[in-house]
């Protein structure tokens, strides 16, 4: 026996009707918002960091539109020379990419990224600010994230490789024996990690006193996801959100340690239009956290950067390939737009006195630019030709 | 040295050389069995002259019951069709075959196709590119074999066998060599060759194969029908706005082709025409489109009448159209060192015209028939003739002329054989050519002095002579363990030699000396090892040691390493030490990977011959 038509019409109405009221439905007052959809921010390898001994700069050359002729580079500038200097650790094609991590003396950690058949990073350890180096290795492939890799003063290691969404070694000693700390899904399963909702693991960092500290990305609306270890297990010091970014999932772009302060970058919102928020670590246990920077819609974030103090600057573009420059302020503050960098910017660094430079790069032409804060102007400070050997990675 | 890749040349005179050898002693091969062939068929005149001249009385007469003659149509079809796989075997000889044909030809066949479409070529074109010699020569004698098989056995099960071969190994051709004909692929036209010159020579296949029988007006109607159809599709597919046709100057897609087609290698007066035809075309691309789609369209219209006054009218212009396509759009189609065939216009006009003949029912002229006893038949070497009144065996009462043409379809089917037997063997062989690595690398350098000793540490770090290895071959190379390209490469060519060594990978023992002056320790030995498989080799031995100790060997070697700047990968010599058990080098070996899976795969199978020949004397 059939339905008449209207009958069916009526009720088929009558369903989408409801389907679609039960989607604007608002949410009771007090109700605990679940886990929303992971989002992921992509970070660049182009970074800066400032210590208090000097600044280090990772930035891709060469052909950047062939993976296998773009050779990332290092580059620093001790306070002690004001210069710019070319200090790329030898003997591994770095291709697949560049990852660093100063400390306050001296030391720099560097990791390649595996390219071609490569599927473990070499490591390079200097202890001298690039001037030469030593050789170690990770067994795995290093995130190709900026804070994949960390040293502290007191010559202890840590590595974030990407098996199983992210896993945390550590080493003490020699970069070359290493010992698993914790992968995603075991801190996924602890009471800390689900309070957040453990996505994949975006960052590490270690401190001489506070041990080591990692950034994940976090499902839980308003969570930040940094994680502290403590006495064998794992507790979650990153903070809720308030405000607009309570209700929206989080991603730790950047976590730094800077002598004993902890600074971190995080972004919340959604992918599309993901917002930063600049966060750094106080003496009683709390955190100050910057104004939301709200990125263009569409755009990307090009560069990250670390100043000394645990503050960041960002360079972004816009969908009109446009650039966009931020500095925070200090820890706490808001975010300053400043003057659109030169042509070919390829990262920006705070460097001592809260200068800051844009170093722009034109296949292996690197140039160092300083902005006059009072005229809003770049001036060119010196530029260096890299001896970049197409074809050697093949 | 890594960052000096060499890579094969479409003319590499090696695997040139080797194909012009392997071409000839297949050759030679085939003439051997023609002469014992000749011999059998002396020997049987022989036998049937004596007992002709001594027992006249007791020969009986051969009875012979004459069959129709072969109809005018499949005969065109087949001569037709025979004389074009001669042509296209005929092509296959060109220089080129062997390492042009997957990057020129099947490569690009598949290009604008959808990836399942180029999934399913690059199957064919691994297999042609691990094996370009064997691959090539058996596309040669097959097609050779095809054609003279078509040629020379007129009737009979042979015959029809010849279409079905034809068409088998059309299908084979189509699909792998021509992307399904590019029907998947943007841009598909008739005048392109839609769908595929191969289908062509599978559906005359198909139609030789077919029974005498069904060769009829009945015939000729549906053939006619079904390419009246097809035209008539391709002039809605010409007609289809948004695929370039209307367009002229500016990315016309007729334009561009014409265009890409006059810098194909050709004379000069051929270009000068075809360019000059891109020029027209390119002013007049609207109205150009207008007249094919028009003459499509009435042509198909027409050969779906069946009428023969309709058709035969047709069939003029539509033979006019198709030589000015080939000409002026398809360039002929096997120019440029890397055509197979005349592409589909030639074909199609001779599938049409069979076709028509067939319909009007064009009668051969009657010919006397052979006389061909019925043990002859009855065995399958032909059926045009038959004999019930044979008393004596066949062979003794065979007719020349028709035990010419058995020993001809022999022949040919020798031919097909030389072909397919080298395709099926290279299909199922997963390692490549060797041919390929002394393309890449030259043929080894054989001495006989003694060996450069060292003294190194292995992955565990326990100190390593070339004095403990005494008694076993030595392969001996050096690999930089955080290199990302050719040491891995060259890594796995070593692991693949060991397995194809069987039996005397005991008495052989595979040693890598590391070839970077940074990133030397045992810790990144190890990590090479596990990361190329390597950790679990009974006879692996990856050997550091000091850097001075490291200089030394390298220095004894002749191996040069070079730290590069800004991020560049250690540069070193990739070279290979065979030394023998009494610690002789015996061969050394260029390593360099080449281009490709294919050569490195080819180097094992080269490295582990060598290694051989070293065990063995």
């Amino acid at each position: 026996m059939r339905a008449p038509r209207a009958v069916v019409v009526l009720a088929g109405g009558a369903l989408v009707a409801t389907t679609a009221l039960s989607g604007c439905s608002t949410p009771s007052p007090g109700a605990i918002p679940g886990p929303v959809p992971l989002f992921t921010v992509k970070v660049p390898l182009s970074a800066t960091f400032a210590t208090s001994t000097g600044v280090v700069a990772v930035v891709a050359m060469g052909t950047l539109s062939d993976p296998l002729n773009t050779f990332w580079q290092l580059f620093v500038r001790p306070d002690a020379t004001s210069r710019w200097t070319l200090v790329t650790p030898p003997g591994v094609a770095d291709n697949g990419g560049l990852v660093a991590s100063p400390n306050e003396g001296a030391s720099v950690l560097a990791g390649f990224e595996p390219s071609q058949a490569l599927d473990f990073s070499p490591l390079a350890l200097s202890r001298a600010e690039g001037a030469s180096w030593s050789p170690g290795l990770v067994p795995g492939a290093l995130a190709a994230v900026p804070d994949a890799v960390a040293v502290s003063s007191d010559g202890g290691f840590l590595a974030l490789v990407r098996a199983d969404g992210g896993e945390v070694l550590r080493s003490a000693g020699r970069p070359t024996v290493w010992s698993k700390l914790v992968n995603r899904s075991t801190l996924a399963s602890s009471p800390a990690g689900s309070s957040c909702g453990v996505g994949p693991l975006t960052a590490v960092a270690l401190d001489a006193t506070r041990g080591a500290l990692m950034g994940t990305t976090c499902r839980s609306p308003g969570v930040v996801g940094i994680f502290q270890a403590a006495g064998g297990s794992w507790s979650r010091v990153g903070p809720r959100l308030s405000g607009l970014a309570a209700s929206a999932p989080t991603q730790v772009l950047r976590l730094v340690d800077l002598n004993g302060t902890v600074g971190a970058l995080v972004a919340t919102g959604d992918r599309s239009s993901p917002s930063l928020i600049g966060m750094a670590s106080t003496a009683d246990g709390t955190w100050a956290r910057s104004a939301p920077l709200s990125l263009a819609t569409g755009g990307h974030i090009v560069s990250t950067g670390v100043e000394s103090g645990g503050g960041f600057v960002v360079l972004a573009s816009r969908p009109n390939g446009s650039m966009l420059l931020h500095l925070e302020t200090g820890p706490g503050g808001g975010w300053k737009s400043l003057p659109a960098p030169p042509r070919g910017t390829a990262t920006v660094a705070v460097e001592p006195g809260g200068v800051v430079a844009a170093l722009a790069v034109a296949t292996t032409r690197f140039t160092d630019w300083r902005l006059d804060v009072p005229t809003g102007t770049w001036s060119k400070v010196g530029s260096i030709t890299v001896p970049i050997q197409s074809g050697s990675s093949s | 040295m890594p960052g000096m890749s060499t890579y094969l040349q479409t003319k590499n005179p090696v695997v040139v050389a080797a194909f012009h050898t392997a071409l000839l002693h297949q050759l030679l091969l085939i003439g051997f069995i023609l002469v014992l062939l000749s011999i059998a068929w002396n020997a049987l005149r022989t036998v049937q002259y004596r007992r002709l001249t001594g027992d006249q009385a007791g020969r009986a007469a051969p009875i012979g019951v004459p069959l129709p003659p072969e109809p005018v149509a499949r005969r065109a079809l087949r001569i037709g069709f025979g004389l074009f796989w001669i042509l296209d075997g005929l092509l296959q000889l060109q220089s080129a075959m062997p390492l042009g044909l997957p990057t020129s030809a099947l490569e690009p066949s598949a290009n604008s196709s959808p990836a399942w479409v180029q999934d399913v070529v690059h199957f064919g074109v691994t297999l042609w590119t691990r094996h370009p010699v064997q691959a090539a020569t058996s596309a040669v004698w097959l097609q050779l074999g095809i054609g003279a098989v078509l040629l020379v056995a007129p009737r009979g099960r042979w015959s029809r066998f010849a279409g079905l071969a034809a068409t088998g190994w059309g299908l084979i051709v189509w699909v792998f060599g021509e992307a399904f004909g590019g029907i998947f692929g943007h841009g598909s036209s008739w005048l392109f060759g839609a769908p595929g010159a191969v289908l062509l020579y599978c559906l005359a296949g198909a139609l030789v194969a077919l029974p005498e029988s069904a060769w009829g007006p009945r015939l000729g109607k549906r053939i006619l029908q079904a390419t009246g159809v097809f035209f008539v599709a391709m002039a809605i597919l010409q007609s289809w706005p948004g695929r370039g046709f209307w367009q002229g100057s500016r990315g016309g897609t007729l334009a561009t082709m014409i265009r890409q087609m006059a810098q194909t290698s050709q004379p000069h007066e051929l270009s000068s025409i075809i360019r000059a035809f891109g020029r027209f075309e390119a002013a007049n691309a609207w109205e150009v489109n207008l007249s094919v789609v028009l003459l499509l369209a009435a042509i198909g219209l027409a050969f779906c009448t069946t009428r023969p006054r309709a058709v035969r009218g047709a069939m003029f212009v539509a033979v006019a159209l198709c030589v000015a396509d080939w000409i002026l759009v398809q360039d002929l189609g096997f120019l440029g060192g890397v055509g197979t065939d005349p592409n589909s216009m030639l074909p199609m006009v001779l599938i049409f015209v069979s076709a028509y003949l067939a319909l009007t029912g064009v009668e051969a002229p009657v010919r006397v028939p052979s006389l061909v006893p019925a043990a002859a038949t009855q065995a399958g070497v032909g059926s045009d003739t038959i004999d019930p009144g044979a008393e004596r065996p066949w062979w003794d009462r065979v007719a020349s002329g028709y035990l010419t043409r058995v020993l001809a379809t022999i022949s040919a089917l020798v031919v097909v054989l030389v072909g397919a037997v080298p395709m099926a063997s290279a299909s199922v062989n997963p390692n490549a050519d060797p041919i390929l690595a002394v393309a890449v690398d030259g043929t080894p350098n054989t001495v006989d002095v003694p060996a450069p000793s060292f003294d190194l540490v292995n992955q565990e770090g326990r100190p390593v002579t070339l004095g403990d290895l005494r008694g076993r071959t030595v392969a001996l190379t050096f690999l930089d363990p955080v290199c990302t390209s050719d040491c891995p490469l060259i890594a796995q060519e070593f692991r693949n030699a060991d397995s194809l060594l069987n039996a005397d990978s005991s008495r052989v023992v595979f040693v890598a000396v590391v070839a970077n002056e940074i990133y030397r320790s045992t810790a990144f030995t190890k990590a090479f090892d596990r990361q190329e498989g390597l950790d679990h080799m009974r006879n692996w031995l990856f050997l550091t040691g000091s850097l001075s100790a490291l200089k030394a060997v390298w220095e004894h070697y002749g191996i040069a390493v070079q730290i590069g700047p800004a991020g560049a990968m250690a540069a070193h010599s990739d070279l290979a030490y065979l030394i023998d058990a009494r610690g002789h080098t015996r061969e050394v070996l260029s390593t360099e990977p080449g281009n490709g899976s294919a050569s490195s795969s080819s180097f094992s199978v080269y490295l582990a011959a060598a290694l051989d020949r070293v065990v063995h004397t």
